[in-house]
């Protein structure tokens, strides 16, 4: 029985190789401190950190987290401690894993977006940036960099001057056609794109007719979001050559898996993480088990092997 | 912090809608304190999805492998908690966040007196520190009970068991005396031999009202507070409150970390 041999659960995204294709995503896992009792962070494919701004922000009036159905809206705000804190303070506790380390960076400016890029660039330990590009661009009124093709382009383009560090794009589903921001987002670019962000939403009190969130509008979360997120991952990856990376309501092995099998290269675990804390160690080793089952030997083997006509899996 | 996936010891419903659920969890026992929280996932399903937190009601008992929590029946995730039988799988994280602290005792000083100050549910987190500060000998405790009706004073049996001095009130006068807890508090401040510390847990005017009570006193005060929370262990940052800082500069901070148990003066009640 125990002749079999372990599959390979490594993967590359781009310069970028991982022990396995299972991360945390940003803003869901803190600074990995936070869930150090849990979980393993050396077994983690890679860890993405708390969207980091260049300076500290508090984020949004409370309340700011209501559940619905099968999910989760959030208005956080996108409170951190700022680059130079994240610095001084969180990175020292992840530079003593062997986890590549990301760091989920956005800005209100271009310019803002290079600073921190050009900041972090310098420093050791970091493997690489996740770009969150679903915030708006105060210089040109407000306007979500990530909605439109065209100020996608010039944000990633920019800070692909500043850094030659491994640079992931995250893209915002609240679009109507994400395959032409992923388009723009690659010609500029970008290593590779992670998808997707949180969907805009909102909960009333019917009692009070308030909304209940402070921030009255949030971003929903969860496995109500995973059909959606796995059709964009899919319209993603069969029209940009670059690597994907595919997020939204992955709770268990078995989401993780239909997201490997339509194409993405790797995956991030968000919301599960604070239902389950040790769910990304539960998905790696229920892919193992699931590749060791099916007799793959390799996981590269199954990602994109998505079978679109009857007969035609191997 | 631990995870467990356990098993409910007993689930007995104790009032109207409020009930009292035994879990073996030995780990969560012996490293928890008064006023630390679990987070407690109800059913395996996606619906209700997180987590719902509940403070650590008794766990006192120093061999003991389980420990209690109160709660009342609210929504979704309480329902189905209500249900659950003796033997019935459960999922817990915890201990969590900061409980309460009790000052030192100083030697051949008489033990002080504590005054503890309870709406409703928040007899559930005061309950620990009553009888842990008894069984320990280390302070003299008097408690303060409020509820709308006589159904919501909870423990009392409980609490006459531990010796404690209790007060009690209802806006209903169906028990005690007729009105609210923080009356009550303030005519036993009326007494000369302020208490060391106040510590208080229940709904949010209350709270204030007791933080304020206690600042004229020049009484320092403890308050447990709530919020929405999803991660319980300070990742997700959805659980804040406003602090006060020094210099009249105010910040965020996360109730499941930093709290839930707070130094009511610092804290910018809404
Ligand atoms: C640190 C902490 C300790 C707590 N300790 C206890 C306890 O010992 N006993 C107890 O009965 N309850 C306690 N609560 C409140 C308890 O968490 C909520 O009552 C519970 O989550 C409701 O779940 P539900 O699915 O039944 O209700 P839902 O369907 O989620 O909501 C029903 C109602 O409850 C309110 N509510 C929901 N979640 C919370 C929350 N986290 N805080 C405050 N109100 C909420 C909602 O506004 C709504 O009106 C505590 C909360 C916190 C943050
Ligand atoms: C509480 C919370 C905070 C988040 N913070 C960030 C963030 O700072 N930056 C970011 O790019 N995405 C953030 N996200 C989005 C997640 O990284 C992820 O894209 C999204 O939640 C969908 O995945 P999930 O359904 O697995 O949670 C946040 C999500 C949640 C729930
Ligand atoms: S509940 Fe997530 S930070 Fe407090």
């Amino acid at each position: 029985m125990n002749d079999y041999k372990k599959p390979n659960l490594s993967v590359t995204v781009g310069n970028l190789s991982l022990k396995n294709p299972v991360m945390t995503a940003s803003g869901t896992f803190g600074y990995g401190e936070e869930y150090a009792d849990f979980v393993d962070i050396n077994k983690l494919g890679a860890i993405i950190v708390k969207g980091t701004s260049l300076k500290a922000r508090c984020g949004n009036p409370p309340p700011r987290i209501v559940e619905t159905p099968c999910g989760m809206l959030n208005s956080i705000g996108l409170q951190n401690v700022g680059v130079k804190a994240f610095i001084r303070e969180k990175l020292p506790f992840l530079r003593s894993f062997s986890t590549p380390v990301m760091v989920n960076i956005f800005g209100e400016t271009i310019d803002e977006y290079t600073t921190i890029a050009s900041e972090l660039g310098r420093i050791h330990g970091i493997s690489g940036f996740e770009l969150n590009i679903s915030c708006p661009n105060v210089g040109a009124g407000g306007i979500i960099f990530g909605v439109d093709p065209a100020s996608a382009y010039k944000v990633v383009e920019a800070v692909r001057k500043t850094t030659n560090l491994f640079l992931m794009v995250k893209l915002s589903p609240n679009v109507t056609d994400i395959v032409s921001i992923a388009q723009s987002v690659k010609k500029a670019g970008a290593d590779a794109i992670s998808l997707i962000n949180t969907i805009t939403g909102m909960a009333i009190d019917i009692e009070t007719r308030r909304p209940k969130l402070g921030n009255i509008t949030g971003g929903l979360s969860g496995p109500a979001i995973k059909p959606i997120a796995l059709r964009m991952v899919w319209e993603v990856v069969s029209h940009v050559s670059i690597p994907v990376v595919g997020v939204g309501g992955i709770m268990d092995w078995k989401d993780a898996l239909e997201f490997l099998i339509v194409g993405a290269r790797a995956i991030q675990v968000g919301t599960a993480n604070f239902i389950n804390p040790r769910a990304t160690l539960d998905i790696i080793d229920g892919i193992e088990k699931y590749l060791i089952d099916k007799g793959i030997e390799d996981i590269n083997n199954l990602i994109g092997s998505l079978a679109l006509s009857e007969g035609s899996l191997k | 912090m631990f995870q467990v996936e356990t098993e409910v010891v007993f689930n007995h419903q104790v009032g109207p809608s409020y009930y009292k659920i035994g879990l073996r969890a030995p780990e969560i026992v012996h490293s928890a304190s008064p006023g630390q929280f679990v987070m407690v996932r109800v059913s395996s399903k996606l619906d209700p999805l997180l987590r719902r937190p509940f403070s650590i009601h008794r766990i006192a008992k120093k061999d003991s492998v389980s420990f209690e929590i109160l709660y009342k029946v609210v929504g979704k995730g309480t329902e189905i908690m209500s249900s659950l039988r003796q033997g019935d799988g459960i999922d817990v994280m915890g201990p969590l966040g900061k409980g309460f602290s009790i000052l030192p005792h100083p030697k051949d000083l008489p033990s002080q007196i504590i005054y503890l100050v309870s709406g409703g549910m928040g007899i559930a987190p005061l309950y620990a520190l009553a009888e842990s500060a008894v069984i320990d000998g280390r302070k003299k405790v008097a408690v303060f009970l409020g509820g709308k009706t006589k159904e919501d004073i909870l423990c009392l049996d409980d609490l006459k068991r531990l010796g404690v001095e209790i007060h009690i009130s209802t806006e209903d006068g169906s028990l005690g005396s007729k009105g609210v807890v923080t009356q009550l508090l303030e005519e036993r401040l009326q007494i000369p031999s302020n208490p060391e510390v106040i510590y208080a847990c229940g709904p949010i005017p209350m709270l204030k009202k007791v933080s304020l009570i206690s600042q004229e006193c020049h009484i320092p005060c403890q308050v447990s507070l709530e919020a929405y929370m999803a991660c319980g262990v300070g990742a997700c940052l959805g659980c804040v409150i406003k602090k006060r800082l020094d210099k009249g500069t105010e910040t965020y901070v996360n109730v499941c970390k930093e709290g839930p148990v707070f130094d009511a003066h610092a804290v910018k009640f809404p």
